[in-house]
């Protein structure tokens, strides 16, 4: 008897194209801690969100918290009620 | 509401966009009604390209709360929402009942809040939603959405019926036996109506049902003590690998020995067990299983040279587009002749359903819905009498899965007709289906519509009345003399 620790072929991706993609959506409250304690999730993720996009962000000064290499978009407002945090792999 | 466009000069998910908006919402109340701060309009646009919309758009309603009853306030708040969602072809991405947000008052109750709907050129890409992070400390919970390209997805993990909990499930559905709907109501209306009684029982029902994902390597005699002797193989053979010690290969030896007998005495107890209990009705079971399954044959066609171009030559020639029906009527009103339907019209039509018989998109198989009916006979036949009453067929019975298979026997596979399709309709759909039937062949019987010699396919009647009818008729012929 023979035996095979063989996997199926998997097929093979397109070169170039945007093959996975994950987004995590989340209401900060307007808190520091709760947006740092998301962030914190995610980058312990195996696989990072490209786009975490958040309501009611936490705001000090008319300024978003940054977090590691994410990029922060959001509406030019003095107090944002939205915003998205991007991945640089997104962003390159 | 803020958005953002990514572009992928190459593609999206291996679709032919390039381009993919995300949509993200924070629809806070208005003390003036009947909108939130983001009107519908605003919130689901009509894009040719994928767009998803994402948010705490503090929205109830039972598209993705089926199990709570909701009242008159909040579902006209969010109706205008949904529909305006479901008039652009967005599709809701939520688990329907898994909640998003546990408020920290003790008397407010959770919620799904926080929603997600993707368009139709986005949809076919949704690969799953789920909510795997820790608590942040917000009374909301973090919610994670994948997109994949359909080609490098995993098969949908289906229910295992086997292990679904019914002691949970039956004493609730008395509770979800639905109200008559309004006596004059507009088709949609009528649809709505239905949807969201009948998904608040395959809810309630999937919610109490583990899932599996069973592989196609999978094996029914696999047991723990096989693993364990499989990892302790594995170990010695590690071990040997770095050491090269020949106590260490007598070692593996042994655990290889072990570890294939074991499986050759598992596969044997097994199969003699199959064997042993096979009944009259199975036997056939046990032939498809020694003659092995025919490798499927994927449709390649000449002039056809992407997955999305064989799609649609084979969507135009097994479906060729129809005009739409034109006389749809606008509001719907109860027959007055309805002859009402009775329990006992469903237990015989589920009576004659397979319980092996393949289900459609709702994977809720027939013996599924046979426990339901017999711990509540009411709750289907409330459901699935309006459908009658009213004369309409709701647009969610009518979604099926088609599967592609190849004609047996063909000189070659290269036409869309070298292949056909077998559509899997929902089961609920289907014990419809049944007893309008039944109920077609009664009148037709009654009124005179077949044939007094017809046999076939008619209740009651079988070769043996199609023998005796020819034999009297022959005799008959015989007595008057006429040659036979």
């Amino acid at each position: 008897m023979q035996y095979n620790s063989s996997s199926a072929p998997s097929p093979q991706p397109a070169r170039g194209t945007l093959r996975s993609f994950s987004i995590v959506q989340h209401n900060s409250l307007g808190s520091w801690d709760v947006f740092l304690s998301l962030m914190n999730s995610v980058s312990q993720l195996t696989s990072p969100p490209m786009i975490v996009a958040l309501q009611d962000p936490p705001v000090r000064r008319g300024h978003l918290p940054s977090f590691s290499t994410y990029k922060c978009f959001h509406p030019s407002s003095p107090k944002p009620r939205v915003a998205f945090y991007v991945h640089p792999h997104v962003l390159n | 509401m803020f958005s953002i466009d990514i572009f992928a000069p190459e593609g999206l998910f291996e679709l032919q966009f390039t381009r993919f908006r995300i949509i993200i919402a924070y629809n806070l109340p208005l003390k003036s009604a009947p909108f939130r701060t983001i009107t519908p309009p605003d919130l689901f646009q009509d894009n040719a390209f994928p767009t998803m919309v994402v948010g705490d758009l503090n929205l109830h309603h039972p598209a993705a709360d089926p199990l709570h009853r909701f009242d008159s306030r909040e579902y006209n708040l969010s109706h205008p929402y949904y529909s305006q969602a479901s008039e652009h072809s967005y599709s809701l991405l939520n688990q329907p009942g898994l909640y998003t947000c546990f408020p920290f008052a003790y008397n407010a109750r959770p919620s799904v809040l926080d929603l997600a709907f993707a368009n139709s050129p986005l949809f076919p890409s949704f690969s799953h939603w789920n909510t795997p992070l820790p608590s942040t400390g917000s009374d909301h919970v973090p919610v994670l959405i994948t997109l994949e390209s359909p080609r490098f997805r995993l098969p949908p993990p289906s229910p295992n019926w086997s292990k679904t909990d019914w002691s949970s499930i039956l004493p609730a559905l008395p509770s979800l036996i639905p109200p008559p709907p309004l006596s004059v109501c507009s088709s949609s209306t009528f649809e709505e109506w239905f949807d969201i009684h009948a998904n608040k029982v395959k809810t309630l029902i999937s919610s109490n049902t583990p899932v599996s994902r069973p592989s196609t390597r999978s094996k029914p005699w696999w047991s723990p003590l096989l693993s364990h002797l499989r990892s302790a193989f594995h170990s010695v053979s590690r071990t040997y690998r770095s050491s090269k010690d020949s106590y260490d290969q007598s070692a593996l030896r042994s655990a290889r020995r072990s570890y294939f007998a074991a499986i050759k005495k598992v596969k044997f107890a097994h199969w003699s067990t199959y064997l042993s209990s096979l009944t009259p009705s199975s036997v056939w079971e046990a032939r498809k299983l020694a003659s092995g399954r025919q490798a499927l044959r994927f449709p390649s066609f000449p002039d056809q040279d992407t997955p999305e171009g064989i799609n649609k030559a084979l969507l135009s020639h097994f479906f060729p587009s129809t005009p739409p029906p034109t006389n749809t009527p606008l509001t719907l009103s109860p027959y007055p002749a309805y002859f009402p339907r009775s329990q006992e019209e469903i237990t015989l039509a589920l009576s004659k359903s397979s319980n092996t018989s393949a289900p459609g998109p709702d994977t809720l198989s027939y013996d599924v819905w046979k426990r339901v009916h017999r711990s509540c006979p009411a709750l289907l036949t409330k459901l699935l009498s309006p459908v009658l009453h009213y004369g309409h067929h709701p647009a969610s019975l009518k979604k099926a899965n088609g599967i592609v298979l190849d004609k047996p026997g063909n000189a070659s596979y290269d036409t869309p007709a070298s292949f056909r399709v077998i559509v899997l309709l929902e089961t609920l759909s289907k014990i419809l289906e049944r007893v309008v039937a039944s109920r077609l062949s009664l009148l037709a019987r009654h009124v005179g519509l077949l044939h007094p010699h017809q046999t076939g396919s008619l209740p009651g009647l079988s070769t043996f009345d199609a023998t005796s009818t020819l034999t009297h008729e022959v005799h008959l012929l015989q007595r008057l003399g006429s040659k036979v």
